[in-house]
């Protein structure tokens, strides 16, 4: 019988074997020896066993039985140390998550000591005790769940350190700061471990070279170098083949075989562009297994019961963009422990069951990676929040209360606001979801939170990913080519009048049976559409998290393989463009961001105004007189004006929506839609409130005026027909001072 | 105060003699193909490829419109190439204006986050 996995009997041998072996130094009998003996074969400690036996050989033997019973006096004390708590880890899985710990700390380390080395130069600067700050914080936090006790021990104390320096800085903090550093680099195994003691990543540190990334990247450029060539040649080809049209059979034979060779070089480049990617991937799943320690740690500290679901386990993923997410995926899994999941009794009160879910999941989007990060707890706590925000002074408490939810969500991310009212390893000193968002900056991409009171948070975290092939869609606005992710396409189709919608609202398209929101890019991006292109028009249905929307083009190209570059680094965030490429012909192409696109086709964004028009003024003629719109725009184009010619309202209505102009010249009795309803339409339009428009009319001037006294306060002028040139060219320069 | 010791490649801009401080800047000999950027901040005139990487092609004046010499020349925030009239003689102009391209590059970056 073996009493050993038996805690509680195992103590009470101990105090018994104590005894004994105090009865066998002082009485050198064997018998005693014997009984010892016994006892720790019961117990089953082999080794124990072992001495006792010997021990018990010895007082048998009559020999002095000092050296055998001081090493089971050492064995005893050994067992008699209080066991350490028991790992929630399996220790092979425990000794991964160290390895994979250890670069994430030594990159924590490295910027630690890069902010004390800033702080040495000036103690007072606030921004490296914000870095501080975070680094020992994640570091904590991090440590403490997968079991680094005295690591996320000396983290907590430098943590408090420099929790003094939020109201005063100074040398006094930073020689404190730098105090604990060896310890620090110590125990994550920067440093040396004294000797008899071990690094917990000893094992870690022998598990093998990590991939040489450098040289993964230049092998991946090679291939991206490689498809641009392959792009080259192709529009070469497609040159040849057209010079080709009337050259021998036996030419056009070569040619067509040229052809087949290239199309098996993209096959070829595509296969190896993927295998280069597939060797700096890692699947969410590992990325996950990274994460889940800490969601699991976290939930045992709150005594909450949490699963995790990890959605796209397969999902493939950069392995330096995992290791750059890892920090924040750590921060908002232990935020949606400590802050969004209620305890259980809570859960099962209100209906839920008492296990909650947190959900991580990673998506495609075509131009980049969407990874959220879901709970299913009580949402965020809003009030909470507000009071969070005054407590930080950073709103009065009319402010707080005055502001949306959305907005409210968004100081979530400011540094400083926490709604737990306690400090711990966990949480609650305000720093976390500033770190999030700092860091996803820093991948030039954005986090957002999404809460349903009462049914959980979201936090989506969009990153582009950069030097990669995508499949695209190119397309013409104007003269200029543009991208967007064949996977984020549902369908082109080829649109005109009757199905752009303007009137009243904002821009909408019928597809179908379905009016979807719409962007003109003509407009929008103030690109003229090349002359004689009427009124043919593409609508290019996308999808937005979910939602479909479209884009007017004035062209398809088709679908291209395309390269995919970051914008330099000063355009990071400039809206809609999510990256560029570079053609066969070595010119930049930008690549739009859906979802950014998306905002601006649904009016919520800024930048959704048209941009204001370059180049020469461009004048809209309506009139459905074909003689007199026909002559105002001839002179108008002898002064140097660029015009386009409209035979009624509606199509006027049409051309504005698509288009930037300077002014609009505009037959007051028009059929169909009136000259004076076609002014109400615009003036109404928050984009052409302000739109010059002069009217032609056969009254004269003041009947006219009288016409149209709700707008006379706009910019509109009135001249009478017959038409004359000189007072036409006079009305316009009065319209257009600053352009004429 | 005087600027013309400062090191660096004096050039024109609408009529001004302005002074890059980069020593390395040098103008290009064939401009690049500039693709617009619509909806970007006006002093951003485009992006160009330069060996085979996108760099932002800027012009604080009107130096855009008429002919023009495209200057590479490295910043805080990576290359970038700077339209100007033309190059001037390092002695051309006793007091040079610097141009700070880094504070270009910043109203961009705050024009972008507005």
């Amino acid at each position: 019988m073996s009493l050993i996995d038996d805690h509680s009997l195992v103590d009470v041998f101990l105090a018994e074997a104590r005894a004994l072996l105090a009865g066998v130094r002082a009485s050198r009998d064997p018998s005693a020896g014997r009984e010892l003996h016994e006892l720790a074969s019961m117990i089953g400690e082999a080794e124990l066993v072992e001495l006792c036996d010997a021990l018990a050989a010895a007082l048998e033997r009559g020999l002095d039985p000092s050296p055998s019973a001081r090493l089971v006096e050492r064995k005893l004390a050994a067992m008699s140390e209080p066991a350490p708590a028991p790992s929630s880890w399996d220790p092979v899985e425990l000794a991964e998550m160290r390895a994979l710990f250890l670069t994430e700390a030594r990159g924590h380390l490295q910027a630690i000591e890069e902010a004390l080395r800033a702080l040495r130069e000036d103690p007072s600067a606030k921004a490296p005790y914000d870095a501080l700050f975070r680094k020992i914080h994640t570091l904590k936090g991090s440590a403490g769940s997968i079991e680094l006790h005295a690591l996320s021990a000396i983290a907590h104390r430098l943590e408090e350190v420099l929790a003094a320096a939020r109201t005063e800085r100074g040398p006094a903090i930073v020689d404190a700061i730098a105090a604990g550093l060896p310890e620090l680099r110590r125990l994550i195994g920067v440093d040396p471990a004294p000797e008899g003691t071990s690094s917990p990543f000893a094992s870690a540190e022998r598990s093998g070279a990590p991939l040489d990334w450098l040289r993964v990247d230049e092998l991946l450029d090679a291939s991206s170098e490689l498809v641009l060539d392959r792009t080259r040649i192709e529009r070469r080809l497609r040159s040849v083949e057209e010079l080709a049209r009337g050259a021998s059979p036996e030419l056009r034979e070569q040619i067509a075989e040229l052809g087949a060779d290239v199309a098996t070089l993209q096959r070829t480049t595509r296969r190896l562009g993927e295998r280069l990617r597939r060797l700096r991937a890692t699947e969410l799943g590992v990325l996950a297994r990274r994460v889940e320690p800490a969601v699991q740690a976290a939930a045992r500290r709150e005594r909450k019961q949490v699963r995790m679901v990890v959605r796209g386990a397969t999902e493939e993923i950069d392995q330096r963009l995992a290791d750059a997410l890892i920090e924040p995926l750590l921060h908002l899994a232990r935020n949606a422990v400590v802050h969004g999941v209620e305890l259980p009794a809570t859960r099962l009160a209100a209906g839920k069951p008492g296990l909650a879910t947190v959900t991580i999941e990673l998506r495609e989007t075509g131009d980049g990676l969407e990874l959220e990060i879901a709970d299913d707890g009580a949402g965020v706590d809003e009030d909470a929040v507000r009071r969070a925000l005054v407590t930080a002074d950073r709103l009065t408490p009319e402010q707080a209360a005055a502001l949306g939810p959305e907005a409210l969500l968004a100081t979530l991310f400011q540094p400083g606001i926490s709604t737990r009212a306690l400090a711990d390893d966990l949480a609650g000193r305000g720093v976390g979801l500033d770190v999030v968002a700092d860091a996803i900056a820093r991948l030039g991409g954005d986090v957002a939170v999404y809460s349903v009171a009462g049914a959980g948070s979201r936090f989506v975290i969009r990153v582009p990913v950069e030097s990669r092939v995508l499949d695209s869609i190119l397309f013409k606005v104007g003269d200029q080519l543009f991208a967007v992710p064949s996977a984020r396409v549902e369908e082109i189709v080829e649109v005109d009048k009757e199905h752009l919608l303007r009137d009243p609202g904002p821009d909408r398209v019928r597809i179908g049976d379905d009016l979807l929101p719409l962007a003109r890019l003509g407009a929008l991006l103030a690109l003229p559409p090349p002359p004689g292109l009427g009124d043919r028009r593409f609508a290019i249905v996308l999808i937005s998290r979910g939602q479909r929307y479209a884009i007017t083009c004035d062209k398809v190209i088709g679908p291209r393989d395309i390269v995919v570059r970051r914008l330099p680094p000063a355009l990071h965030g400039l809206r809609p463009w999510a990256g560029a490429t570079i053609s066969g012909a070595g010119k930049v192409q930008l690549i739009f961001d859906v979802d950014a696109l998306s905002q601006m086709a649904r009016g919520k964004s800024p930048a959704a105004r048209p941009a204001q028009p370059s180049g020469p003024t461009r004048v809209l003629v309506v009139d459905d007189a074909r003689s007199t719109r026909d002559a105002v725009a001839l002179v108008l184009e002898h002064a140097g004006l660029a015009t386009e010619r409209a035979a009624d309202g509606w199509e006027a209505l049409e051309l504005l929506a698509d288009r930037p102009f300077d002014l609009v010249v505009c037959r007051l009795e028009l059929g169909g839609l009136p000259g004076a309803a076609l002014v109400a339409r615009l003036r109404s339009s928050p984009h052409m409130r302000t739109l010059p428009i002069l009217l032609l009319t056969e009254l004269d001037e003041a009947t006219a005026l009288a016409h149209l006294e709700p707008y006379l306060a706009t910019d509109l002028a009135v001249i009478s027909l017959p038409l004359r040139r000189r007072p036409l060219l006079d009305a316009i320069a009065r319209a257009l001072p600053q352009k004429s | 105060m005087s600027h013309d010791a400062a090191p660096g490649l004096l050039i024109e801009i609408d009529g001004r003699a302005r002074r890059l401080s980069d020593p390395q800047a040098r103008p290009l000999e064939v401009l690049p193909h500039i693709t617009p950027v619509p909806l970007a901040p006006r002093v951003l005139v485009g992006l160009a490829q330069l060996d085979g990487e996108v760099l932002p092609v800027l012009s604080p004046g009107e130096a855009a419109r008429g002919p023009v010499v495209a200057i590479l020349t490295e910043t805080n925030l990576g290359r970038v190439l700077l339209l100007c009239t033309r190059v001037l003689a390092s002695d051309a102009a006793p007091v040079a204006e610097p141009l700070s391209l880094e504070a270009l590059l910043e109203s961009i970056r705050h024009a972008v986050r507005a």
